[in-house]
């Protein structure tokens, strides 16, 4: 064995694996940068170039990509509440925060010593493992699959925090999205309204950018500050790398957790994060003050993200089977350069295994050098002034709203996601829970399907599964005992923190959830019950709990009738007149973009939105042009995007010029 | 394609500012795409099969396509890209030869046809060429063999996606004629989860075309090959070359004698998996298009650097069937009488797969297309 890792340290310290190494970490870490455009699509490129190379090589180019791609996606998280994929959504819940308070650089110091840890701590997983590599994948079947998945949406109720039935009804709503596209075990096309756009399911970027980023840009418009409420941001860089070594068992847990979810695939490795999150939320003391910025709730998810990449890799090299699509053009390549996994990979390959290990851990060092390097320069944007901001991420959300199929339904999707996530913050509904589960519904369907069909329901007795099943119990009940044991109500409080208009507001908003349930399920009746069994459930635990919500609000406005303070008429009316606003220059830029075409847009709405916010023309023509360098950049040369003729052009018969226009570079 | 269109457009460009165009060739003195920038449709997502190999042969269609144009490839989804893909070859594409396509076996199926949201006719396509990669070849857990003829033990598990996977007409047939003991369950997400789930045990049967998947599983001796799909070469099913000793389907059915309803249901299920990943132009498009197309396809996909990357890349068998051969062979499945397809949608509902009655509004689809 140590023979083996002797040739690979041997194999990839060279100045031409490192070369290509280095050229992965640069290239992995600029797309992960970039919301919506994920590393998947730089494997693809580097592909046809990659399947050219030796054996070596090739794994420190692949690896190198691969093992960093969830270092850099935690700036826009952090600065913009943008997820910069989806391994750093649960990163946004207290790293925006934190970028609120002025701690940005705090935040950023700690990821990017958490990511590493935890990505080394993957490698080293791998390498213990690999005696026990096989059984170890084989040991999990479709009904311990299926408790696993709700083990995970066991979190569900920890990221509710104080609004439990509302965070289980936007479960439900979680799942119901999971639910729209073409159904594996029938065919049927639930909710695709005999369209094509819906077949492929609801793509989960939208959702997240939808519910996380716009409702944050909305009430910063309204605030019209800097994100950062503070002067400066001091030099919390230091801290937050302390922070990582004050928490470092938190760290190994979370960094367990990572690599666990990599190792299982199917599970959806990008849950990982919020797995880990929850988990820190479930165990850690002080949980209240998750959510509010707290370094625990950055260094929780980072160290897991990471963690799952080497993890991910086990069952890859193992037998051939790749957790993710990038896992699965991984091994198309190690595959074509005469590297193939199964159980060669433990003799005659164990110097490749060993190589790959290296790899992760270099990587991993290397990012994170790089992202450090670069933290203090980027964590000055959270001073920036909101008329800078608010254009800037709003184009950033339509361009990585469009990069999910190239469709303009994409950015209708989107629009929708975004009026969705406004009233879920305007109405204190808790917001993760919707994302978690819009990733697991379908696993825990399929799953639930698979195991019934397979085995009867035989498997609730099967070993593997109530093993399982006890750590669900114990992961529910276990705050509940810690609670009592402290004298508090096991329940938890309900705390009162919505006004008497937000509550009425509330109930309309809730009612309109159930009605949408409601014609869910009218929809389903369409359909073989096996198709629809699905829906009626969540039909009728959705409208239970809006009823009960519903009767809640009522109870506590009865009780508060006449008890509130009266409502700054004035402030309320402007409020709400700047959110107005907000909601009409986010359609124009989708109207824009239909109309006349992204370039056109992007730099006539920066320009337009930092005049009319009093923002300087020096400021407004560097935006301007950044946007538009950025839409040239990213999708003519890179994605070589092949843009729809925008409706106005092609109303007046001009397609010609737009078509000069986008040949031109 | 990415760095090589940008270095083909610099030079194309330096080649104009010089004013040393070169003339065009007297092969393509009918049409030139010189100047021109070509799309590519691929109707999957970025990264997949169809995808790669719709970039590859894009690499090498600019520089056999007269008058070398760029060609920009387009990725339209995944899954139900496919349907939205052939929708918009078929409603929304200029015939002017400046769009192709990049598809597979799934949208010519009849079976998809069926479905609400296919508005399509593959027959009106104009078929450039395909690339096949093999047949799929059917295998089972070797713990299973007994039970597969015995009908008094417990039944053989196929695995299925959707039962949209045309080798599912093996199992079918196979039961419906051979007495096979099975049973689906569909709802697996793909060949890795079903590679997963027969090493776990918890099926027994199912097929693929990836050598690398079929070869591990025969090593680690999980597996025994049972039957294949073969493919169809000069318009006869024959066996892969690399297993010349597992029989086609074809072959079984053929020595076993069955009604002609069964046998047009099976070729109109199992045929289009022959044609595999093709490339097509819109309803309409010029001879003179098509014709420069299937030209520089086929000069591409014998281009012996192309397949020297397609042989590692996809598969060593990986073979070209020329253009007028894959609309031959669509035309085939697809003039097969609807008699035919029920009775192998009926099939399929008999055996709990997905499986789609003829479209209630006839009249509707007539005017979208």
């Amino acid at each position: 064995m140590f023979d083996a890792l002797n040739t690979a340290v041997g194999e990839i310290l060279q100045p031409w694996p490192l070369f290509l190494m280095l050229i992965g970490i640069l290239g992995s870490s600029f797309f992960a940068a970039l919301p919506g455009i994920g590393v998947l699509l730089l494997i693809t490129i580097v592909m046809p170039y990659a399947i050219t190379l030796d054996p070596y090589p090739a794994i420190a180019l692949m690896l190198g990509i691969g093992a960093v791609s969830n270092t850099a996606n935690t700036f826009p998280s952090v600065l913009i509440s943008v997820p910069g994929s989806a391994g750093s959504q649960a990163t946004i819940v207290d790293g925006f925060p934190m970028a609120q308070k002025g701690e940005a650089k705090r935040a950023f110091g700690a990821a990017f010593i958490a990511s590493p840890v935890g990505g080394i701590f993957g490698a080293i997983v791998l390498f213990a493992s690999l005696p026990i590599l096989r059984p170890l994948v084989l040991a999990f079947r479709s009904p311990e699959f299926l408790m696993l998945v709700i083990w995970g949406l066991s979190a569900v109720g920890v990221l509710a925090g104080r609004a439990p039935i509302k965070g289980l009804i936007a479960a439900i709503v979680g799942v119901l999205i999971s639910t729209v596209g073409m159904d594996n075990k029938t065919g049927i096309e639930r909710f695709a309204f005999g369209g094509e756009y819906l077949v492929d399911g609801i793509s989960l970027i939208l959702v997240g950018l939808g519910i996380f980023a716009v409702p944050e840009m909305i009430a910063l418009a309204v605030r019209r500050s800097s994100i950062a409420e503070t002067e400066g941001l001091g030099s919390g860089l230091v801290q937050g790398m302390k922070d990582v070594f004050i928490h470092w068992w938190l760290v190994i847990r979370c960094s367990v957790i990572g690599v666990w979810v990599g190792v299982l695939p199917g599970l959806g490795g990008s849950v990982a994060d919020w797995f880990a999150y929850a988990h820190a939320v479930q165990t850690e003391k002080n949980p209240e003050k998750f959510g509010t910025g707290d370094v625990r709730g950055v260094i929780a998810p980072e160290s897991s993200n990471n963690a799952k990449e080497g993890g991910a890799l086990i069952p890859t090299i193992a037998f051939g089977i790749p957790g993710s699509t990038s896992f699965a053009l991984m091994l198309v390549v190690f595959i074509s350069v005469g590297i193939t996994p199964g159980s060669a990979m433990l003799t005659d390959q164990l110097p490749y295994t060993m190589a790959m290990i290296v790899v992760l851990v270099v990587s991993n060092i290397f990012a994170a050098g790089l992202a450090i390097g670069a933290a203090s320069q980027f964590a000055k944007l959270s001073l920036m002034p909101f008329y800078v901001i608010v254009p800037m991420t709003l184009i950033l959300c339509v361009s990585a709203a469009y990069a999910a199929h190239f469709v303009w339904w994409d950015i209708l999707t989107f629009l929708g996601f975004s009026v969705l996530g406004y009233f879920m913050k305007l109405f204190d509904w808790p917001r993760p829970p919707l994302l978690v589960a819009v990733v697991l519904g379908g696993q825990l369907e399929g799953y639930l399907w698979l195991s019934n069909a397979r085995y009867g329901w035989s498997w609730l007795i099967e070993p593997g599964v109530l093993a399982i099943m006890a750590l669900v119990i114990l992961t529910l009940v276990m705050p509940i005992v810690r609670r009592l044991r402290r004298g508090e109500p096991a329940g938890g409080e309900p705390i009162v923190v919505l006004s008497r208009w937000h509550r009425l507001g509330d109930i309309v908003f809730l009612l309109g959830v159930m009605a949408v349930l409601v014609a869910a399920a009218d929809i389903g009746t369409e359909w073989v019950l096996r198709a629809s069994l699905v829906i009626y459930c969540l039909a009728g635990l959705g409208v239970v709990l809006g009823i009960a919500q519903i009767g809640f609000h009522l109870r506590v406005l009865r009780a508060s009738a006449g008890k509130e303070p009266p409502i700054d008429l004035e402030k309320a009316t402007m409020a709400a007149w700047r959110t107005a606003q907000s909601f009409l220059w986010l359609i124009g830029l989708a109207a824009g973009v239909w109309l006349f075409g992204f370039h056109a847009t992007v730099a006539a709405f920066s320009v337009l939105f930092i005049r009319v916010y009093g923002g300087p023309w020096r400021s407004a023509l560097i935006i301007a042009g950044l946007a538009m360098g950025f839409v040239i950049a990213v999708f003519d040369w890179l994605l070589e995007v092949f843009w729809p003729t925008p409706l106005l052009f092609e109303l007046l018969g001009l397609d010609w010029l737009f078509e000069w226009f986008v040949n031109l570079y | 394609m990415r760095t090589q269109s940008h270095t083909l457009r610099f030079a194309f460009a330096t080649a104009v500012a010089f004013g040393t165009a070169v003339a065009a060739s007297p092969a393509s003195a009918e049409v030139s795409y010189k100047g021109k920038r070509v799309q590519l449709i691929v109707a999957s997502g970025a990264g997949g099969g169809t995808d790669r190999i719709g970039r590859l042969v894009a690499q090498y269609m600019e520089k056999y396509l007269p008058g070398k144009p760029t060609i920009v490839v387009k990725n339209m989804g995944s899954g139900g890209g496919k349907i939205r893909a052939a929708n918009y070859l078929m409603n929304k594409v200029k015939p002017d030869g400046l769009t192709f396509m990049q598809s597979d076996n799934t949208v010519i199926q009849p079976g998809t046809l069926r479905r609400r949201s296919a508005r399509y006719d593959p027959r009106k396509f104009h078929f450039i060429g395909s690339l096949n990669r093999g047949g799929s070849i059917l295998f089972i857990r070797k713990d299973a063999v007994k039970r597969l003829k015995d009908k008094s033990a417990k039944p053989v598990i196929v695995a299925a996606i959707s039962g949209t996977r045309s080798w599912q007409a093996m199992p079918m047939w196979g039961a419906e004629f051979f007495g096979w003991n099975v049973r689906w369950i569909p709802g697996y997400r793909g060949s890795g989860s079903m590679n997963k789930a027969i090493r776990q045990g918890e099926i027994d049967v199912f097929a693929t075309n990836n050598a690398y998947i079929i070869d591990e599983l025969v090593k680690d001796g999980v597996v025994e090959l049972l039957v294949q799909d073969g493919q169809q070469m000069g318009g006869k099913v024959v066996r892969r070359p690399t297993y010349k000793s597992v029989p086609t389907l074809t072959e079984m059915l053929n020595k076993k004698g069955i009604p002609k309803i069964s046998w047009q249901g099976y070729r109109q299920m199992a045929g289009p998996s022959a044609v595999d990943k093709w490339m097509g132009m819109a309803p309409g498009t010029p001879k003179a298009h098509v014709e420069a197309y299937r030209k520089a396809y086929k000069a591409s996909v014998n281009d012996p650097a192309f397949l020297k990357v397609a042989r590692k890349q996809f598969s060593k068998e990986i073979f070209h069937i020329p253009g007028s051969e894959v609309a031959a062979m669509v035309n085939e499945i697809h003039n097969a009488p609807p008699e035919a397809i029920d009775y192998a949608e009926g099939l399929k509902k008999k055996y709990g797969l997905a499986a789609f009655k003829k479209k209630k509004k006839k009249k509707k689809k007539k005017k979208d297309s």
